[in-house]
């Protein structure tokens, strides 16, 4: 199997745990799957952002997941990331269009080196954590078969024995995703 | 010298004249007083560790009314005016300020999640607080994990 194979085979496998995940909790009764992807821009503690694409899947008024990867290439070095959600979300202030989400995140990182004169150096190895999604979902349109929803997610990971004193790591994006409802 | 019936009223005016008072200042100052600790992310690529004693970074500040305002002070990510919405002891805050990061200070919005126990006196609880400042370079984005005590007024 190619290594570009192995990147996304992790990805695929997370993915497809939040779908069997989510179509597990959803009820009968709920109302249509709906089906969203859009972009959203990615910050990972450093005030840069990244772009990312977003997959969103939601079964129920209260329960989505959503997948979002993310990557960049310098030299020799590919990055590769993948975070998979799953959170409840629930209305505010007494807004029908305004959320707030919480749940928890599962991410993969892989990082690849890949040198094209010495392949025998090229190495790759993946990271995974487990963290806490917390966020704000704004449907600026919503109707019975479209909407369009701003979100601004935090993915919170904490940093080994040092979360005890309150050491975390963060992933940050702001999204845009247009979906419909199946 | 005032008679019995004077000295009565008197005591009666004075008594109304406390309770209002004291009504006035509770519905002006009810409220509870908080000092969280945590360190900030500032920009930097993540937290440093809390440090023991905390410095004045790791330190926030926090007011918030029995109508669930609050405004709180750090030096990261700032100065914040903001609205929870509470479930229980659990919340979401919604606000604006003036958000201050090691890559500049500028205005913008913040969100705050976190859990708060409903004591009496003292009130005890944790929070992720976020914030999206617009500075001349782009955009600015501190956040901390906090945790704290608050003394109810």
């Amino acid at each position: 199997m190619s290594r570009r194979s192995d990147r996304y085979g992790s990805f695929i496998y997370l993915f497809s745990m939040a779908l069997m995940l989510t179509i597990s909790v959803a009820s009968p009764e709920a109302h249509a799957l709906e089906v969203a992807t859009g972009i959203g821009g990615v910050e990972e503690g450093d005030d840069r952002g990244q772009t990312a694409a977003i997959l969103h899947l939601g079964l129920s008024s209260q329960w989505y997941s959503r997948f979002y990867i993310w990557g960049r290439s310098y030299g020799p070095v590919t990055e590769t990331n993948g975070i998979l959600a799953f959170a409840k979300q629930t209305e505010i202030f007494g807004s029908k269009s305004l959320t707030a989400s919480a749940g928890f995140s599962l991410m993969a990182n892989q990082t690849s080196i890949s040198y094209k004169d010495y392949p025998q150096e090229n190495s790759s190895f993946t990271n995974t954590n487990i963290g806490l999604l917390l966020g704000l979902r704004y449907n600026i349109v919503a109707t019975k078969s479209f909407s369009l929803t701003a979100s601004w997610d935090s993915h919170l990971f904490a940093a080994g024995d040092a979360v005890l004193l309150l050491v975390t790591g963060r992933k940050q994006i702001l999204g845009l995703t247009a979906g419909v409802a199946l | 010298m005032k008679n019995p019936c004077q000295k009565l009223l008197k005591n009666i005016v004075c008594s109304l004249l406390l309770v209002e008072l004291l009504s006035i200042s509770q519905q002006s100052f009810a409220g509870t007083l908080t000092l969280r600790l945590g360190p900030p992310s500032v920009g930097q690529g993540g937290a440093n560790p809390l440090g023991l004693p905390p410095g004045p970074a790791d330190m926030e500040f926090a007011w918030i009314t029995e109508s669930q305002w609050e405004t709180s002070f750090s030096v990261s990510p700032g100065l914040l005016i903001g609205k929870r919405h509470k479930w229980g002891g659990l919340y979401t805050g919604i606000g604006g300020g003036i958000i201050i990061s090691s890559n500049g200070v500028g205005l913008g919005p913040y969100t705050s999640f976190g859990w708060e126990s409903s004591g009496t006196l003292l009130r005890y609880g944790i929070e992720y607080k976020q914030a999206l400042g617009m500075v001349s370079s782009g955009l600015i984005s501190p956040y901390a994990v906090r945790a704290g005590l608050g003394i109810v007024f």
